[in-house]
């Protein structure tokens, strides 16, 4: 079985309608914490083949930064916020205000607790945004997890939200926006990846199953 | 310009060489593992790049075998002879299994790269073969690479560098 390959157009704008709808509350909540303009493009709902989804952060021994959360509650799934190192920095640092801390230094591949927190925190008002828009939508109850940290290989950390799908097939659904904030050039990638058995519970719950 | 003597082994693949100018290579092993296999009198290299730990029991179709640990060693083992190695002969290295992010919690998919490398060992001892080293676990993700020419495993992590397995 391969269903997510034989999804239905109007299958696929509703995902992208509910993506446009969190990125437009994550912007509105990420620009009061950081108070500049925060820009997320419509998110472009793919999907590909998992063996080139670990490809679309280009070189997989890149060193990138990600935060990971868990879809938790009436359905499963996974969330990835992945930057570049350099651009992780740069937000860590949008997020306290501009500010330099002592514990803060110029190293791409070393991140201080107080940066990760940063991070952390940012991975949950993101997703905390997409997933309410899909908690309104489909009358569920659903929210992240904890969030996780992880600077190193893009691969090895896409691949973190990609293995449970590979079980239920050789193609997964990917919500990508790419967002960045005035003035600043960040740029990244948010990835949401529902779970094959969640997609249909989704669905079914907005009357195009 | 270089010549790219590298081929990739992604997710759930098999691949096989007994080209001496040749790598394989798994390129970012995050909970995956890098499972290598080589012949050295044959000259014969393999890698599978194991994705699971066990097909989960709800699935019955068929799947690729390189997916699940259970199933990518005998695949791997009968791939190698096939192509002219002897069984006896086989050495095997495994890299991967790293555990990427920690959310918190002791979740069974948290975990998975620790159950991958236990079922990876498992079925290694099943099919007899010799484990010659191994670099699993912890929490970095890895690039592993095979010579074909003679054997040699590689481990790529961005903390460390490169060095010998």
């Amino acid at each position: 079985m391969d269903s997510i390959k034989d999804l239905t157009e109007m299958q696929m704008s509703a995902i992208a309608e509910i993506g446009n709808i969190g990125a437009g509350n994550a912007a509105t909540a990420l620009s009061k914490i950081v108070s500049k303009a925060v820009n997320l493009s419509v998110p472009k709902v793919q999907v590909l083949p998992i063996n080139d989804a670990m490809g679309i952060m280009g070189d997989p021994e890149a060193l990138v930064a990600g935060v990971y959360l868990a879809i938790e509650g009436d359905i499963d799934g996974d969330i990835l916020l992945i930057f570049t190192a350099h651009n992780s920095k740069n937000l860590a640092k949008i997020m306290m205000g501009g500010m330099d801390h002592p514990e803060v230094t110029d190293a791409e591949d070393i991140f201080s607790e107080i940066e990760i927190s940063a991070l952390k925190e940012l991975g949950n008002i993101l997703s905390s945004s997409y997933l309410n828009s899909l908690a309104d939508f489909t009358q569920m109850t659903i929210g992240p997890s904890v969030p996780g940290f992880c600077c190193d290989m893009a691969g090895a950390i896409l691949s973190v939200a990609l293995i449970e799908v590979s079980a239920f097939g050789d193609n997964v659904l990917i919500l990508q926006t790419n967002f960045d904030i005035e003035g600043q050039n960040v740029e990244g990638f948010f990835l949401l990846v529902p779970k094959p058995g969640s997609l249909e519970k989704i669905f079914t719950a907005l009357g195009v199953g | 310009m270089q010549v790219n003597n590298s081929i990739n082994v992604n997710m759930s693949e098999i691949k096989i060489s007994k080209d001496p100018n040749k790598i394989l290579v798994a390129l970012g092993l995050g909970s995956c593992i890098g499972v290598c296999m080589y012949d050295p009198v044959a000259r014969t290299a393999g890698m599978a790049h194991v994705v699971l730990p066990e097909k989960p029991a709800s699935l019955s179709v068929p799947d690729k075998p390189g997916k699940y640990a259970g199933t990518a060693v005998p695949a791997l083992l009968k791939m190698m002879v096939t192509a002219g190695a002897r069984k006896d002969a086989i050495v095997t290295k495994i890299v991967g299994g790293g555990k990427m992010f920690d959310i918190g919690k002791d979740s069974s998919f948290i975990n998975i790269g620790q159950r991958n490398a236990e079922n990876v060992l498992a079925a290694l001892k099943e099919a007899g073969l010799k484990i010659l080293a191994q670099d699993v676990g912890g929490n970095r993700g890895r690039t592993v690479r095979l010579f074909v020419s003679d054997g040699k495993v590689s481990v790529k992590t961005l903390g460390e560098g490169v060095k010998e397995l």
